[in-house]
C-alpha cells in the first residue's frame, strides 16, 4: 500500500520484537545502497575489500595491475569480474585515480536498489514524474560527468533496466524519468559482477548485446584461494591499517600465518580485512598464534565434530541427504544449536569465548542463545 | 570536516525507540538518534540521514505526513518501517 503510494521511496522492514538477525540484514543492505563515499565516512574502509591500494605480489595480481595501468587512460568501458570480496571496487578506483577524469567518482549498486527506483536513480527523474517526484532529482550518470560510473553488481540488473542501459552506452545520452529532452553524457563506465555472464546470457537473464559491450576490456580478480602468496602482504598492509585506527600493534606468529595462508576464505580479501579487525578489537596485546584464531581457521578444525562421532583433522566435510530428504531450515537450525551449545561447554559456559570460536559478535551469539533457549554462566 | 551518517529513529513512545537504538548500536553502527515524529529534521543537525526507522502503528496520516516529509528531505534516504502490527492485532 505504502509502496505504491510513495513509489520513490526505499522501504525496508522490521518486525517487532527486531532480531539482530534481520536487523543485520537490513543494515548491510542499506550500507549497500549507499555509495562508497557515504560509506568511506560512516564506518571506514577497513572491512572493504583489503584497502585502496592493489596489494598482491602473485602473478595474477601483477597482471590486474598492468591491465589497469593501460586501460586507465583509454575510454575504454572495463568490465571487471571476481568473486564477491575480492576487491573489485578497489580496482575500479584506482582506474578512475589513473584515469585523469576531472569529474567524480560516482557507484551504484544495481542489486541493492529496487527494480522500480532504479531507472530514477541512474538517470534523476523532473519535478512530478511520478506521485512524490516533488523536485527534479539528478541521476548518478549526471554526478559522473566528465567521471566514472561505477556499475556495481551489474549481473543483477533487472531486463528492462538493461535495454535502457544499452541505449545510453551506445548514444551517450540519458533521459530523466519524466523528461523529453535527451542529455549527452561524459562518463566513463566500468561495471563490476561476481556472477557468471556468459552463463547469464546463455540462460537469458542477461543481453548478450549489453555483455559485449561492457566487456570491450574484461578483467577478471582471481580468488585468494587461488594466490596464497598474497596474504602475507594483504596481513601486512591491514595490521598497519588497524595499528593506524586502534593502536594495537598485531604480532603474528609463524604458525599463524601458516594457518592464515591454508585457509581456503571463501569470503576473499573482505572476509581477511574483517578477521584483522576483530583480532585487533578482542586482542589489545596483538599476540596472534594458532589458538587466537576462530575455529575455521585452526589446523585441527573439525567440520560437523561431535562427542559420539569425530572427523579425523583436516578431512573434507560431506553430508548425505536422507532417503526421504530433510527439512533444511530444522536441519540447521538443530546444527547451529548443537555448535553453540559445544562452544559452550568447551568456555566454560563463557559467552564471548564461546563467540570467538565461533567467529560471532557475542550480541549475535547472546540472542543465539536466546532463540534456541540455550543456557549459560557467561 | 565530513559530516557523519545518522540513523534516526522516529516514533512518539520513546521507550521503544531507545531500546531499538541501542539494538542498533550493538550493530557498530555509530550515530543513532531517537525524535519524536513533530521534530524529528532538527534532530539531524550536520549530519547525513543514512536511514529513517519509523513504527507502523503511528496513526495512518502521521506515518504517510512522516514518508512524505523524509522524502522532500532527500528522496534517497531509506525508510525502515518497524511492524508492530502483531501487539496491536
Amino acid at each position: 500500500m505504502l509502496r505504491k503510494e510513495f513509489p520513490w521511496a526505499r522501504f525496508y522492514t522490521l518486525r517487532s520484537p527486531v532480531q539482530f538477525d534481520d536487523l543485520g540484514d537490513v543494515l548491510e543492505e542499506i550500507w549497500a545502497s549507499h555509495s562508497p563515499r557515504r560509506r568511506d565516512d560512516g564506518r571506514g574502509s577497513a572491512a572493504q575489500s583489503g584497502g585502496e591500494a592493489i596489494i598482491g605480489e602473485s602473478s595474477a595480481m601483477q597482471s590486474v595491475r598492468t591491465l589497469i595501468e593501460r586501460v586507465a587512460p583509454s575510454q575504454a568501458t572495463v568490465l571487471i569480474t571476481g568473486e564477491s570480496g575480492t576487491g573489485k571496487e578497489v580496482v575500479v578506483r584506482q582506474i578512475h585515480r589513473l584515469s585523469g577524469r576531472k569529474g567524480a567518482f560516482v557507484a551504484i549498486n544495481c542489486g541493492a536498489i529496487p527494480e522500480h527506483l532504479l531507472e530514477s536513480e541512474l538517470f534523476g527523474h523532473e519535478r512530478g514524474a511520478f506521485t512524490g517526484a516533488v523536485n527534479r532529482r539528478i541521476g548518478r550518470f549526471e554526478l559522473a560527468m566528465g567521471g566514472t560510473i561505477f556499475l556495481d553488481e551489474i549481473g543483477d540488473m533487472p531486463m528492462p533496466m538493461q535495454v535502457k542501459l544499452l541505449r545510453v552506452l551506445q548514444e551517450r545520452m540519458i533521459e530523466r524519468v519524466g523528461g523529453t529532452v535527451s542529455i549527452p553524457v561524459d562518463v566513463r563506465v566500468v561495471a563490476a559482477t561476481h556472477r557468471d555472464l556468459p552463463e547469464h546470457v546463455a540462460n537469458g537473464s542477461f543481453r548478450e548485446d549489453l555483455y559485449y559491450r561492457l566487456s570491450v576490456f574484461p578483467i577478471e580478480i582471481p580468488p585468494l584461494r587461488e594466490r596464497p602468496e598474497d596474504i602475507a602482504p594483504l596481513v601486512r598492509e591491514m595490521t598497519e591499517r588497524v595499528y593506524r585506527r586502534y593502536g594495537v600493534e598485531l604480532s603474528i606468529t609463524p604458525e599463524a600465518m601458516s594457518a592464515l595462508e591454508n585457509y581456503s576464505w571463501p569470503g576473499n580479501a573482505r572476509e581477511l580485512a574483517n578477521l584483522i579487525e576483530r583480532l585487533a578489537v578482542l586482542r589489545p596485546d596483538g599476540r596472534v598464534d594458532q589458538d587466537t584464531l576462530p575455529w575455521p581457521l585452526r589446523p585441527a578444525a573439525r567440520p560437523l565434530a561431535t562427542n559420539e562421532q569425530e572427523l579425523p583433522a583436516g578431512e573434507a566435510l560431506t553430508a548425505t541427504l536422507p532417503a526421504g530428504g530433510l527439512d533444511l531450515k530444522e536441519y540447521l537450525a538443530e546444527l547451529e544449536r548443537e555448535m553453540i551449545r559445544s562452544a559452550l561447554e568447551r568456555a566454560d559456559g563463557v559467552v564471548q569465548q564461546a563467540a570467538d570460536e565461533l567467529g560471532v559478535r557475542r550480541t549475535t551469539l547472546v540472542e543465539k542463545i536466546n532463540r534456541h533457549k540455550l543456557r549459560s554462566n557467561g | 570536516m565530513t559530516s557523519s551518517l545518522l540513523f534516526m529513529i522516529v516514533d512518539d513512545t520513546v521507550d521503544r525507540a531507545e531500546n531499538l537504538k541501542e539494538l542498533i548500536e550493538f550493530m557498530d553502527v555509530p550515530q543513532v538518534r531517537v525524535a519524536l515524529p513533530e521534530n524529528w529534521r532538527s534532530r539531524i543537525g550536520d549530519s547525513r540521514l543514512a536511514a529513517v526507522f519509523l513504527s507502523d502503528d503511528l496513526d495512518g496520516d502521521r506515518l504517510r505526513r512522516l514518508i512524505a516529509d523524509v522524502g522532500e528531505h532527500d528522496p534517497n534516504v531509506p525508510i525502515v518501517l518497524v511492524n508492530h502490527a502483531e501487539r496491536h492485532a
